[in-house]
Protein backbone atom coordinates (compact mmCIF):
# COMPACT_ATOMS: atom_id res chain seq x y z
CA UNK A 1 0.00 0.00 0.00
CA UNK A 2 1.05 3.60 -0.85
CA UNK A 3 2.60 4.88 2.81
CA UNK A 4 1.34 8.37 1.53
CA UNK A 5 -2.17 6.91 2.14
CA UNK A 6 -1.34 5.19 5.30
CA UNK A 7 0.12 8.46 6.62
CA UNK A 8 -3.16 10.19 5.86
CA UNK A 9 -5.15 7.21 7.22
CA UNK A 10 -3.13 7.73 10.64
CA UNK A 11 -3.42 11.65 10.67
CA UNK A 12 -7.54 10.90 10.13
CA UNK A 13 -7.23 8.52 12.94
CA UNK A 14 -5.81 10.91 15.03
CA UNK A 15 -7.51 14.03 13.77
CA UNK A 16 -10.57 12.63 15.03
CA UNK A 17 -9.43 10.94 17.96
CA UNK A 18 -8.62 14.90 19.01
CA UNK A 19 -12.18 15.51 17.98
CA UNK A 20 -13.28 12.65 20.23
CA UNK A 21 -11.51 13.90 23.53
CA UNK A 22 -12.50 17.59 22.39
CA UNK A 23 -16.25 16.51 22.78
CA UNK A 24 -15.58 14.30 25.90
CA UNK A 25 -13.41 17.31 27.61
CA UNK A 26 -15.92 20.21 26.52
CA UNK A 27 -19.30 18.32 27.46
CA UNK A 28 -18.75 20.08 30.82
CA UNK A 29 -19.54 23.81 28.88
CA UNK A 30 -22.82 22.24 27.69
CA UNK A 31 -24.46 20.25 30.46
CA UNK A 32 -21.97 21.10 33.93
CA UNK A 33 -24.73 23.39 34.85
CA UNK A 34 -27.48 21.17 34.36
CA UNK A 35 -26.16 18.34 36.04
CA UNK A 36 -24.98 20.37 39.01
CA UNK A 37 -28.31 22.13 39.69
CA UNK A 38 -30.07 18.68 38.30
CA UNK A 39 -31.68 20.29 35.68
CA UNK A 40 -30.94 17.32 33.72
CA UNK A 41 -30.09 13.75 34.83
CA UNK A 42 -25.85 13.13 34.28
CA UNK A 43 -26.93 10.36 31.52
CA UNK A 44 -29.50 12.19 29.91
CA UNK A 45 -27.52 15.01 29.85
CA UNK A 46 -24.65 13.71 27.37
CA UNK A 47 -26.94 11.88 25.07
CA UNK A 48 -28.84 15.44 24.57
CA UNK A 49 -25.23 16.99 24.27
CA UNK A 50 -23.88 14.37 22.17
CA UNK A 51 -26.60 14.15 19.86
CA UNK A 52 -27.11 18.20 19.55
CA UNK A 53 -23.36 18.56 19.24
CA UNK A 54 -23.59 16.15 15.80
CA UNK A 55 -26.46 18.60 14.11
CA UNK A 56 -24.17 21.81 15.45
CA UNK A 57 -21.68 20.00 13.18
CA UNK A 58 -23.14 20.83 9.97
CA UNK A 59 -24.39 24.81 10.98
CA UNK A 60 -21.57 26.31 9.47
CA UNK A 61 -17.78 26.26 8.00
CA UNK A 62 -16.87 29.74 8.86
CA UNK A 63 -14.16 28.46 11.77
CA UNK A 64 -13.13 25.41 9.66
CA UNK A 65 -12.16 27.84 6.76
CA UNK A 66 -10.02 29.97 10.32
CA UNK A 67 -7.84 26.84 11.44
CA UNK A 68 -7.31 25.41 7.77
CA UNK A 69 -5.86 29.14 6.49
CA UNK A 70 -5.49 31.31 8.93
CA UNK A 71 -3.01 30.10 11.26
CA UNK A 72 0.10 28.66 9.77
CA UNK A 73 1.22 29.00 6.11
CA UNK A 74 -0.32 26.10 4.74
CA UNK A 75 2.53 25.92 2.04
CA UNK A 76 4.77 24.52 3.98
CA UNK A 77 2.84 22.62 5.68
CA UNK A 78 3.34 18.50 5.60
CA UNK A 79 0.82 15.73 6.70
CA UNK A 80 3.75 14.92 9.74
CA UNK A 81 3.68 18.58 10.89
CA UNK A 82 -0.17 17.96 11.27
CA UNK A 83 -0.23 14.60 12.81
CA UNK A 84 2.31 16.21 14.98
CA UNK A 85 -0.13 19.19 16.12
CA UNK A 86 -2.38 16.79 16.76
CA UNK A 87 -0.31 14.71 19.01
CA UNK A 88 0.51 17.72 20.61
CA UNK A 89 -3.10 18.56 21.42
CA UNK A 90 -4.52 15.56 22.46
CA UNK A 91 -1.88 15.23 24.87
CA UNK A 92 -2.79 18.56 26.23
CA UNK A 93 -6.46 17.95 26.34
CA UNK A 94 -5.91 14.45 28.23
CA UNK A 95 -3.39 16.07 30.71
CA UNK A 96 -5.73 18.79 31.61
CA UNK A 97 -8.90 16.07 31.68
CA UNK A 98 -6.49 14.18 34.05
CA UNK A 99 -6.33 17.09 36.49
CA UNK A 100 -9.84 18.12 35.22
CA UNK A 101 -8.91 21.43 34.18
CA UNK A 102 -11.77 23.20 31.43
CA UNK A 103 -8.87 24.04 29.53
CA UNK A 104 -8.88 24.97 25.68
CA UNK A 105 -9.10 22.11 23.11
CA UNK A 106 -8.98 25.17 20.65
CA UNK A 107 -5.85 27.11 21.78
CA UNK A 108 -4.54 23.25 22.20
CA UNK A 109 -5.12 22.44 17.99
CA UNK A 110 -3.91 25.97 17.67
CA UNK A 111 -0.99 24.99 19.56
CA UNK A 112 0.13 21.64 18.69
CA UNK A 113 -0.10 23.27 14.91
CA UNK A 114 2.09 26.12 15.60
CA UNK A 115 4.68 23.90 17.39
CA UNK A 116 4.96 21.12 14.81
CA UNK A 117 5.01 24.15 12.15
CA UNK A 118 7.71 25.85 14.01
CA UNK A 119 9.93 22.69 14.03
CA UNK A 120 9.21 22.36 10.39
CA UNK A 121 9.67 25.70 8.31
CA UNK A 122 10.53 28.07 11.24
CA UNK A 123 8.85 31.19 12.76
CA UNK A 124 8.05 32.67 9.29
CA UNK A 125 5.73 29.89 8.18
CA UNK A 126 3.81 31.26 11.54
CA UNK A 127 1.00 33.57 10.25
CA UNK A 128 1.29 35.95 13.63
CA UNK A 129 -1.18 38.63 12.63
CA UNK A 130 -3.62 35.83 11.88
CA UNK A 131 -2.86 34.31 15.53
CA UNK A 132 -3.57 37.50 17.03
CA UNK A 133 -6.77 38.60 15.67
CA UNK A 134 -8.33 35.19 14.89
CA UNK A 135 -7.35 33.60 17.96
CA UNK A 136 -5.34 35.61 20.90
CA UNK A 137 -7.83 38.23 20.72
CA UNK A 138 -11.08 36.79 20.81
CA UNK A 139 -9.86 34.18 23.57
CA UNK A 140 -8.83 36.74 25.28
CA UNK A 141 -11.97 39.35 24.98
CA UNK A 142 -14.84 36.02 24.99
CA UNK A 143 -14.80 35.19 28.82
CA UNK A 144 -14.80 38.12 29.77
CA UNK A 145 -17.40 39.27 27.14
CA UNK A 146 -19.05 36.29 28.63
CA UNK A 147 -18.97 37.30 32.69
CA UNK A 148 -20.11 40.39 31.35
CA UNK A 149 -22.95 39.68 30.26
CA UNK A 150 -23.66 37.10 32.54
CA UNK A 151 -23.43 38.88 35.58
CA UNK A 152 -25.75 41.68 33.91
CA UNK A 153 -28.55 38.54 33.44
CA UNK A 154 -28.21 37.33 36.94
CA UNK A 155 -28.04 40.70 38.44
CA UNK A 156 -31.26 41.62 36.57
CA UNK A 157 -32.88 38.23 37.42
CA UNK A 158 -32.75 37.99 41.02
CA UNK A 159 -33.64 41.71 41.28
CA UNK A 160 -36.90 40.86 39.07
CA UNK A 161 -37.80 37.38 40.76
CA UNK A 162 -37.16 38.64 44.33
CA UNK A 163 -40.77 38.57 45.55
CA UNK A 164 -41.43 35.59 44.32
CA UNK A 165 -40.96 31.80 45.60
CA UNK A 166 -37.75 30.75 45.27
CA UNK A 167 -38.97 26.68 44.83
CA UNK A 168 -41.42 27.78 41.79
CA UNK A 169 -38.72 29.35 40.03
CA UNK A 170 -36.15 26.77 40.56
CA UNK A 171 -38.50 24.90 39.04
CA UNK A 172 -39.05 27.17 36.23
CA UNK A 173 -35.44 27.73 35.78
CA UNK A 174 -34.52 24.17 35.80
CA UNK A 175 -37.08 23.70 32.89
CA UNK A 176 -35.15 26.69 31.30
CA UNK A 177 -31.61 24.89 31.59
CA UNK A 178 -32.93 21.74 29.21
CA UNK A 179 -33.22 24.56 25.84
CA UNK A 180 -30.45 26.58 27.50
CA UNK A 181 -27.71 23.75 28.04
CA UNK A 182 -28.91 22.32 24.31
CA UNK A 183 -28.29 25.42 23.03
CA UNK A 184 -24.77 25.54 23.76
CA UNK A 185 -24.27 21.48 23.04
CA UNK A 186 -25.26 22.81 19.55
CA UNK A 187 -23.10 25.74 19.32
CA UNK A 188 -20.21 23.94 20.47
CA UNK A 189 -21.17 21.66 17.70
CA UNK A 190 -20.97 24.51 14.99
CA UNK A 191 -18.10 25.95 16.79
CA UNK A 192 -15.59 22.77 17.88
CA UNK A 193 -15.99 20.37 14.99
CA UNK A 194 -15.41 22.81 12.16
CA UNK A 195 -11.62 23.04 14.16
CA UNK A 196 -11.05 19.32 13.15
CA UNK A 197 -12.26 19.59 10.21
CA UNK A 198 -10.29 22.32 9.07
CA UNK A 199 -7.20 20.30 10.55
CA UNK A 200 -8.18 17.32 7.79
CA UNK A 201 -8.74 19.67 5.10
CA UNK A 202 -5.50 21.41 5.55
CA UNK A 203 -3.72 17.95 5.68
CA UNK A 204 -5.66 16.60 2.36
CA UNK A 205 -4.90 19.56 0.92
CA UNK A 206 -0.84 19.68 1.82
CA UNK A 207 -1.06 15.69 0.38
CA UNK A 208 -2.71 16.95 -2.73
CA UNK A 209 -5.67 15.16 -2.23
CA UNK A 210 -8.05 17.94 -2.76
CA UNK A 211 -7.00 21.31 -4.23
CA UNK A 212 -6.34 24.57 -2.31
CA UNK A 213 -9.14 26.14 -2.92
CA UNK A 214 -11.58 23.60 -2.54
CA UNK A 215 -13.97 23.14 0.66
CA UNK A 216 -14.40 20.44 3.28
CA UNK A 217 -15.62 17.56 1.68
CA UNK A 218 -18.46 16.17 3.25
CA UNK A 219 -17.24 12.89 4.60
CA UNK A 220 -15.15 14.83 6.76
CA UNK A 221 -18.16 16.85 8.37
CA UNK A 222 -19.74 13.62 8.72
CA UNK A 223 -16.86 12.32 10.63
CA UNK A 224 -15.59 14.90 12.72
CA UNK A 225 -19.98 15.34 13.67
CA UNK A 226 -19.95 11.55 14.73
CA UNK A 227 -16.44 11.32 16.79
CA UNK A 228 -17.31 14.84 18.49
CA UNK A 229 -20.78 13.67 19.43
CA UNK A 230 -19.39 10.02 20.58
CA UNK A 231 -16.58 12.15 22.58
CA UNK A 232 -19.70 14.19 24.11
CA UNK A 233 -21.64 11.18 25.31
CA UNK A 234 -19.12 9.72 27.13
CA UNK A 235 -18.66 12.34 28.87
CA UNK A 236 -15.99 13.95 30.57
CA UNK A 237 -16.77 13.80 33.80
CA UNK A 238 -14.01 15.21 35.94
CA UNK A 239 -14.02 18.36 33.93
CA UNK A 240 -17.99 18.69 34.60
CA UNK A 241 -17.51 18.55 38.37
CA UNK A 242 -14.84 21.42 38.19
CA UNK A 243 -17.17 23.38 36.08
CA UNK A 244 -20.60 22.37 37.63
CA UNK A 245 -19.27 22.59 41.60
CA UNK A 246 -15.81 23.80 41.57
CA UNK A 247 -16.13 27.45 40.44
CA UNK A 248 -19.27 28.27 42.26
CA UNK A 249 -22.45 27.00 43.86
CA UNK A 250 -24.74 27.41 40.82
CA UNK A 251 -28.58 27.47 41.40
CA UNK A 252 -31.07 27.07 38.09
CA UNK A 253 -31.32 30.79 38.26
CA UNK A 254 -27.39 31.23 37.39
CA UNK A 255 -27.29 27.68 35.18
CA UNK A 256 -30.00 29.19 32.94
CA UNK A 257 -28.58 32.59 32.45
CA UNK A 258 -25.13 31.99 32.15
CA UNK A 259 -25.85 28.51 29.57
CA UNK A 260 -27.89 30.99 27.54
CA UNK A 261 -25.00 33.52 27.58
CA UNK A 262 -22.49 31.43 26.45
CA UNK A 263 -24.26 29.81 23.58
CA UNK A 264 -25.19 33.33 22.55
CA UNK A 265 -21.21 34.42 22.53
CA UNK A 266 -20.46 31.01 20.88
CA UNK A 267 -22.79 31.61 17.82
CA UNK A 268 -22.03 35.15 17.08
CA UNK A 269 -18.59 34.57 17.33
CA UNK A 270 -18.95 31.57 14.86
CA UNK A 271 -20.45 33.57 12.66
CA UNK A 272 -17.65 35.80 12.25
CA UNK A 273 -15.00 33.67 12.23
CA UNK A 274 -13.51 33.79 15.11
CA UNK A 275 -11.82 30.82 16.64
CA UNK A 276 -13.07 30.84 20.56
CA UNK A 277 -12.71 28.31 23.01
CA UNK A 278 -16.14 27.41 24.46
CA UNK A 279 -14.47 26.28 27.70
CA UNK A 280 -13.66 30.03 28.31
CA UNK A 281 -16.60 30.90 27.19
CA UNK A 282 -18.65 28.99 29.47
CA UNK A 283 -16.36 29.54 32.63
CA UNK A 284 -16.11 32.96 32.14
CA UNK A 285 -20.46 32.97 32.16
CA UNK A 286 -20.20 30.68 35.13
CA UNK A 287 -17.63 33.18 37.34
CA UNK A 288 -20.06 36.16 35.71
CA UNK A 289 -23.56 34.35 37.41
CA UNK A 290 -21.56 33.81 40.67
CA UNK A 291 -20.80 37.30 40.65
CA UNK A 292 -24.01 38.49 39.51
CA UNK A 293 -25.91 36.72 42.14
CA UNK A 294 -23.14 37.64 45.20
CA UNK A 295 -22.18 34.14 45.73
CA UNK A 296 -18.67 33.25 46.97
CA UNK A 297 -15.92 31.71 43.82
CA UNK A 298 -14.04 28.99 44.34
CA UNK A 299 -11.14 31.16 43.55
CA UNK A 300 -8.28 28.86 43.95
CA UNK A 301 -10.09 26.64 41.35
CA UNK A 302 -10.16 29.91 38.77
CA UNK A 303 -6.67 30.07 39.44
CA UNK A 304 -5.69 27.03 38.35
CA UNK A 305 -8.34 27.14 35.49
CA UNK A 306 -6.55 30.20 34.36
CA UNK A 307 -3.14 28.84 34.20
CA UNK A 308 -3.98 26.08 32.36
CA UNK A 309 -5.63 28.51 29.99
CA UNK A 310 -2.56 30.99 29.88
CA UNK A 311 0.08 27.69 29.40
CA UNK A 312 -2.46 25.56 26.94
CA UNK A 313 -0.76 27.40 23.17
CA UNK A 314 3.17 26.81 24.50
CA UNK A 315 2.79 23.57 26.52
CA UNK A 316 0.75 21.98 23.22
CA UNK A 317 3.06 23.51 21.50
CA UNK A 318 5.89 22.11 22.76
CA UNK A 319 4.12 18.75 22.78
CA UNK A 320 3.32 19.19 18.93
CA UNK A 321 7.14 20.18 18.24
CA UNK A 322 8.26 17.42 20.45
CA UNK A 323 6.12 14.73 18.00
CA UNK A 324 6.92 16.60 14.72
CA UNK A 325 10.87 16.35 16.00
CA UNK A 326 10.90 12.28 17.07
CA UNK A 327 8.62 12.10 13.47
CA UNK A 328 11.35 14.05 11.51
CA UNK A 329 14.47 12.37 12.92
CA UNK A 330 13.10 9.11 11.86
CA UNK A 331 11.48 9.94 8.70
CA UNK A 332 8.75 9.11 6.09
CA UNK A 333 6.33 6.49 7.41
CA UNK A 334 8.01 4.79 10.05
CA UNK A 335 8.43 8.20 11.78
CA UNK A 336 4.80 9.05 11.91
CA UNK A 337 3.98 4.81 13.24
CA UNK A 338 6.23 5.03 15.83
CA UNK A 339 5.45 8.79 16.86
CA UNK A 340 1.74 7.22 17.09
CA UNK A 341 2.94 4.31 19.17
CA UNK A 342 4.80 6.40 21.46
CA UNK A 343 1.60 9.07 21.20
CA UNK A 344 -0.62 5.65 22.05
CA UNK A 345 1.34 4.40 24.92
CA UNK A 346 1.21 8.12 26.77
CA UNK A 347 -2.21 8.28 26.10
CA UNK A 348 -2.84 4.78 27.91
CA UNK A 349 -0.97 5.40 30.78
CA UNK A 350 -2.90 9.11 30.99
CA UNK A 351 -5.94 7.35 31.12
CA UNK A 352 -4.58 4.71 33.74
CA UNK A 353 -3.61 7.71 35.65
CA UNK A 354 -7.47 8.86 36.26
CA UNK A 355 -8.61 5.21 37.42
CA UNK A 356 -7.06 5.69 40.73
CA UNK A 357 -9.70 8.91 41.54
CA UNK A 358 -12.61 7.76 39.43
CA UNK A 359 -14.85 10.24 38.66
CA UNK A 360 -18.40 9.40 36.96
CA UNK A 361 -22.01 9.78 36.49
CA UNK A 362 -22.47 8.61 39.85
CA UNK A 363 -20.30 10.71 41.77
CA UNK A 364 -19.90 13.96 39.86
CA UNK A 365 -22.30 16.19 42.73
CA UNK A 366 -20.65 14.80 45.36
CA UNK A 367 -19.89 18.53 48.28
CA UNK A 368 -16.61 19.79 47.24
CA UNK A 369 -14.96 19.61 50.79
CA UNK A 370 -14.30 23.10 52.88
CA UNK A 371 -10.59 24.31 52.03
CA UNK A 372 -10.09 21.76 49.12
CA UNK A 373 -7.77 23.06 46.54
CA UNK A 374 -8.99 21.05 43.89
CA UNK A 375 -12.17 20.28 42.28
CA UNK A 376 -11.90 16.77 41.92
CA UNK A 377 -11.74 16.32 46.32
CA UNK A 378 -14.56 14.86 47.15
CA UNK A 379 -16.23 14.41 50.32
CA UNK A 380 -16.45 11.16 52.48
CA UNK A 381 -19.40 9.30 50.79
CA UNK A 382 -18.44 10.01 47.58
CA UNK A 383 -16.91 6.81 45.28
CA UNK A 384 -13.38 8.59 45.35
CA UNK A 385 -11.94 10.52 47.91
CA UNK A 386 -8.88 12.62 47.10
CA UNK A 387 -5.95 13.30 49.43
CA UNK B 1 10.56 47.05 30.31
CA UNK B 2 7.61 47.59 32.89
CA UNK B 3 4.07 45.25 32.47
CA UNK B 4 2.15 48.22 31.66
CA UNK B 5 4.54 49.62 28.97
CA UNK B 6 4.44 46.86 27.50
CA UNK B 7 0.85 45.82 27.39
CA UNK B 8 0.43 49.18 25.76
CA UNK B 9 3.44 48.11 23.34
CA UNK B 10 1.50 45.13 22.43
CA UNK B 11 -1.77 46.34 22.52
CA UNK B 12 -0.87 49.28 19.99
CA UNK B 13 0.95 46.58 17.53
CA UNK B 14 -2.41 44.52 17.73
CA UNK B 15 -5.27 47.01 17.37
CA UNK B 16 -5.25 47.53 13.23
CA UNK B 17 -5.05 43.39 13.16
CA UNK B 18 -8.17 43.51 15.76
CA UNK B 19 -11.59 43.02 14.19
CA UNK B 20 -13.01 45.33 16.91
CA UNK B 21 -16.58 45.60 15.08
CA UNK B 22 -16.73 41.60 15.63
CA UNK B 23 -16.06 42.09 19.08
CA UNK B 24 -18.12 44.79 19.59
CA UNK B 25 -20.95 42.46 18.15
CA UNK B 26 -20.25 39.97 20.28
CA UNK B 27 -20.51 42.59 23.57
CA UNK B 28 -23.72 43.75 22.51
CA UNK B 29 -25.49 40.71 21.61
CA UNK B 30 -24.16 39.35 24.77
CA UNK B 31 -25.57 42.54 26.29
CA UNK B 32 -29.13 42.05 24.18
CA UNK B 33 -29.58 38.26 25.18
CA UNK B 34 -29.10 38.96 28.71
CA UNK B 35 -31.65 41.77 28.72
CA UNK B 36 -33.92 39.81 26.58
CA UNK B 37 -33.76 36.32 27.36
CA UNK B 38 -32.30 36.46 30.70
CA UNK B 39 -34.77 39.54 31.53
CA UNK B 40 -37.62 38.25 29.92
CA UNK B 41 -37.39 34.71 31.00
CA UNK B 42 -36.70 36.27 34.80
CA UNK B 43 -40.15 38.14 33.94
CA UNK B 44 -42.01 35.73 32.49
CA UNK B 45 -41.06 33.33 35.34
CA UNK B 46 -42.16 35.88 37.82
CA UNK B 47 -45.24 37.31 36.68
CA UNK B 48 -46.14 33.35 36.27
CA UNK B 49 -45.78 32.78 39.67
CA UNK B 50 -48.40 35.86 40.44
CA UNK B 51 -50.78 33.74 38.64
CA UNK B 52 -49.54 30.61 39.81
CA UNK B 53 -49.85 31.83 43.90
CA UNK B 54 -53.80 33.68 43.02
CA UNK B 55 -54.60 30.25 41.45
CA UNK B 56 -53.55 28.19 44.10
CA UNK B 57 -55.22 30.81 46.78
CA UNK B 58 -59.04 30.71 44.75
CA UNK B 59 -58.44 26.58 45.36
CA UNK B 60 -57.43 26.46 48.84
CA UNK B 61 -60.18 24.66 50.53
CA UNK B 62 -61.73 26.22 53.97
CA UNK B 63 -59.63 25.07 57.40
CA UNK B 64 -56.70 26.20 55.25
CA UNK B 65 -53.77 28.88 55.02
CA UNK B 66 -54.90 30.94 52.36
CA UNK B 67 -52.88 33.23 50.65
CA UNK B 68 -54.60 36.61 49.44
CA UNK B 69 -55.92 36.36 45.67
CA UNK B 70 -55.21 38.56 43.26
CA UNK B 71 -58.39 40.02 41.56
CA UNK B 72 -59.05 38.38 38.87
CA UNK B 73 -57.95 41.36 36.33
CA UNK B 74 -54.21 41.26 37.77
CA UNK B 75 -54.69 37.26 37.51
CA UNK B 76 -54.98 36.76 34.15
CA UNK B 77 -52.89 40.13 33.21
CA UNK B 78 -49.85 38.24 34.78
CA UNK B 79 -50.89 35.32 32.44
CA UNK B 80 -50.86 36.91 29.82
CA UNK B 81 -47.53 38.50 30.33
CA UNK B 82 -46.02 35.28 31.26
CA UNK B 83 -46.99 33.81 27.93
CA UNK B 84 -45.61 37.00 26.15
CA UNK B 85 -42.48 37.14 27.54
CA UNK B 86 -41.73 33.42 27.21
CA UNK B 87 -43.01 33.81 23.24
CA UNK B 88 -40.37 37.22 22.91
CA UNK B 89 -37.54 34.50 24.41
CA UNK B 90 -38.56 31.24 22.24
CA UNK B 91 -38.32 33.99 19.23
CA UNK B 92 -35.29 35.42 19.99
CA UNK B 93 -33.53 32.17 20.61
CA UNK B 94 -35.05 31.41 16.96
CA UNK B 95 -33.91 34.22 15.32
CA UNK B 96 -30.38 33.75 16.77
CA UNK B 97 -30.54 30.19 15.27
CA UNK B 98 -31.19 31.21 12.16
CA UNK B 99 -29.02 34.46 11.36
CA UNK B 100 -25.86 33.04 13.71
CA UNK B 101 -25.05 30.16 12.10
CA UNK B 102 -25.20 31.21 7.98
CA UNK B 103 -21.99 32.12 6.70
CA UNK B 104 -20.89 35.31 6.16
Amino acid sequence: MDTKLLVIGILVAFALTFDFTNGFHDTANAMATSIATRALPPRVAVILSGALNFVGAFLGLTVAATIATGIVDNKVVTTTTVFAGLVGAIMWNLLTWLLGLPSSSSHAIVGGTVGATLVQAGPAAVKGSGILSKVLVPAMASPIIAAAGAAIAVWLAVRLTRRNRSEFLSRGYRAGQIVSASLVSLAHGTNDAQKTMGIITLALVANGSIARSAGTPLWVVLACASAMGLGTYVGGWRVIRTLGRGITEITPQQGFNAETISSAVILVASHLGFAVSTTHVTSGSVLGSGLGRGAPVRWSVAGQMLVAWLVTLPAAAAFGGAANSVARAIGGFPGVAITAAIALVVFATIWALSRRQPVSAHNVNVPIPVGARTALAMERGGAAVAA
Amino acid sequence: MSAPALGATVAKAAAPLVNWAGLGKVLGLAVATALIIGGGFSLGLAALDVYAQSREARQTRPGRTAVAAAPGGVRHASLVVAVVLFALCAGAVLIGLIEAPSSK
